[in-house]
């Protein structure tokens, strides 16, 4: 930088050698004045020049950086932007899509259907039991709900599934059933069918009436107005701790019965799955039977017999009863009538329209049997009178039985009947009564070993089926054994 | 051999008031804290020693209370030999009510022996009624002995079963 400033203009030639000899002399002096200074600002520039260097190098470093970040800010921005685009267009699209469902419940079946299907079918292939866990009482619901509105559709539906099954169970059973009875039936003696002929009934519907099954299991007999229980008898003969209070709550129900229903009627019958409860009061107690199966005919009127019969003879002792168990009579055998009323319960004798057919035909056959046998010895007496010269056949044939007698070596039957005398004989002897045959075994196809004749005595050994096997000894004989056939032994 | 005897008694009182408890707790000795309530009518039994020769079956007839006092059914009062008339000590409209039960008994099944109780004792915070009430109740029946009882824990219950069970002997 000058110093000084040139103060006048000479020619250019002089002025311009005058100019550097100024500024020679400026040199001089500043390096007189300057000449440290000017080295250490020279170093000092080139420290500033270095640092200048320095400083935009890193600036050029930065000014990269910051492009670089610039760019990818750029780049965020955009990505940011498309995003938010996109985010806005599923918004929109959701919106529209509830919007949709909410205006029409069948906009949103429709894009749910497609896919139900292999929802579930998928969720039952993974966890079936869940599955059914979820869905089975929705479909006992759903089907309780079918049944109601649509059973015939339902009926049909099903129809062909179970019908056939059913029908044939149905057949077999019956088929089984039927089976069965007839068996029972063919076992049935002749009188039994003889007596439902007699009733004028058909032997099956005497059998079934006769065999429907039930049993009585236990019979109650109860303080009515306490409800108290008097006695019991089982057929199982079981102890059962809680009777008391069964007799307890079976006169509360007959009271609460009787307080709902009215005063005028009793409460007769208590049905719980297959046992029946049959109640039968009287005065002061009432008498509650448990069976199971069908009543027997005549059953419920046994009950009201018995339980008035009881009341009717302890009268005193029942209606004074205050709890003390030992004043009662004794009445559990009063109550085994009940427990096995099966003798007593028989079916009934014949009616009187059946006892009088049943004497016409007693008292005809009686009549024919007379008059059969009045014309018979009629017939005989008088038969020599009406034809005497006819030879009498009858006695023609009497004789000929005593032919054939005679004519062979075994005795005949008529011998069997009219035995000859023997002597009196040891228990292991026997006596020949006829000619016999020894044979060598029990039977007539075995060998004839010797002949016995009427009245020969001989030692049975043992018997076997009608044969004896016996020892004969006869006087200059040996003794021999075989076997007789014991129709001809008298012992 | 011992005797044996058996008797009917009856619980009475309102909705509520632990009838059942009581009979659950002389019973079998137990207590629930849920609530069931009786319908129509609960028999349970229990056999008490009297004395060597005296053996006493009680079947308890544990009727069913009812909110307002609409009476119990008259058939199940019939053949009791005594009654215990039960009132919740929280509660002092269940003491009044038992009035009405003691008319019912007495045109049922008259000058049977009386066991009054008030019930709940455990609840003592809440208890209303005090034992110069229930005295002065007992007065109107024919009773034969007061107490305040706990099913819950058991206090003087058996007590006053086994009170009223000499009575009937």
């Amino acid at each position: 930088m000058p110093i000084f400033k040139k103060t006048q203009s000479e020619p250019k030639d002089k002025a311009s050698s005058t100019q550097e000899a100024d500024d020679a002399l400026l040199h001089a002096v500043r390096s007189i004045l300057v000449g440290q200074e000017r080295d250490r600002l020279k170093e000092l520039e080139d420290k500033i020049l270095s640092w200048k260097d320095e400083i935009e190098a890193s600036d050029k470093e930065s000014k990269d950086r910051i492009d670089n970040i610039l760019d990818e800010l750029n780049t965020l921005d955009k990505n940011s932007r498309e995003n938010r685009f996109k985010s806005r267009a599923n918004t929109s699209q959701i919106e529209s899509l509830l919007r949709k469902s909410e205006e029409t419940k069948e906009g949103l079946i429709e894009r749910i259907a497609p896919v139900m299907a292999d929802l579930v079918k998928r969720s039952v292939q993974d966890s079936p039991h869940e599955m059914g866990k979820i869905l089975g009482p929705a479909i006992g619901s759903a089907l309780r709900q079918q049944i109601r509105t649509e059973k015939d559709d339902l009926v049909d539906a099903l129809y062909p599934v179970i019908g056939e099954t059913i029908t044939k169970s149905i057949i077999e059973a019956l088929s089984e059933f039927t089976k069965n009875i007839d068996r029972r039936l063919r076992k049935r003696k002749p009188q039994e069918i003889i007596t439902a002929r007699l009733q004028g009934v058909s032997p099956g519907e005497l059998f079934f009436r006769d065999n429907l099954p039930y049993q009585i299991q236990r019979v109650f007999l109860i303080h009515r107005n306490s409800g108290l229980l008097l006695t019991q008898v089982s057929a199982s003969g079981e102890p059962n701790a809680d009777l008391d209070i069964i007799s307890g709550m079976l006169t509360a129900i007959r009271d609460f019965a009787k307080d709902s229903f009215g005063e005028s009627g009793e409460l007769n019958e208590i049905k719980h799955g297959d046992q029946l409860i049959l109640l039968q009061t009287s005065q002061d107690i009432y008498v509650a039977s448990v069976l199971n199966g069908t009543i027997p005919q005549g059953y419920n009127a046994l009950l009201s017999l018995v339980v008035i019969e009881v009341n009717t003879k302890y009268e005193d002792e029942l209606h004074n009863f205050d709890g003390d168990m030992d004043k009662l009579p004794p009445l559990q055998n009063e109550l085994r009538p009940l427990l096995y009323p099966y003798d007593i319960l028989k079916p009934a004798g014949l009616s009187r329209k059946q006892k009088r057919s049943t004497f016409i035909i007693i008292l005809s056959f009686l009549l024919f049997l007379l008059l059969s046998t009045f014309y018979c010895i009629f017939t005989i007496r008088l038969w020599p009178y009406a034809f005497p010269s006819e030879t009498p056949h009858p006695t023609a044939t009497i004789v000929m039985p005593t032919a054939t007698m005679t004519q062979t070596p075994h005795p005949t039957v008529t011998k069997t009947l009219t035995p000859t005398p023997t002597p009196t004989l040891r228990p292991d002897q026997g006596a020949a009564i006829g000619n016999l045959n020894i044979r060598s075994g029990p039977g007539t196809d075995n060998t004839v070993l010797d002949i016995l004749y009427e009245g020969e005595l001989f030692i049975i050994l043992r018997e076997s089926h009608g044969w004896l096997y016996i020892r004969h000894e006869a006087e200059g004989e040996d003794p021999l054994e075989g076997w007789v056939n014991a129709l001809w032994v008298t012992r | 051999m011992s005797t044996l005897i058996q008797k009917k008694i009856c619980l009475l009182g309102d909705f509520s008031v632990g009838k059942t408890s009581l009979t659950e707790r002389f019973v079998y000795n137990r207590f629930s804290e849920r609530y069931i309530s009786t319908i129509g009518v609960k028999i349970s039994r229990k056999s008490i020693v009297i004395s060597p020769e005296v053996t006493l079956n009680i079947l308890i007839w544990d009727l069913a209370g009812s909110e307002e006092f609409t009476g119990v059914q008259s058939s199940y009062i019939q053949g009791a030999k005594g009654a215990i008339f039960v009132c919740d000590l929280t509660r002092p409209k269940t003491l009044e009510s038992l009035e009405k039960y003691n008319r019912q008994l007495e045109d049922a099944t008259p000058n049977i022996p009386i066991a009054l109780v008030g019930n709940k004792t455990d609840l003592a915070s809440e208890c209303k009624i005090d034992r110069y009430s229930l005295e002065k109740e007992a007065r109107k029946f024919n009773t034969i002995a007061i107490t305040t009882t706990s099913a819950k824990t058991g206090r003087n219950v058996e007590s006053i079963f086994e009170a009223l069970a000499k009575e009937l002997v």
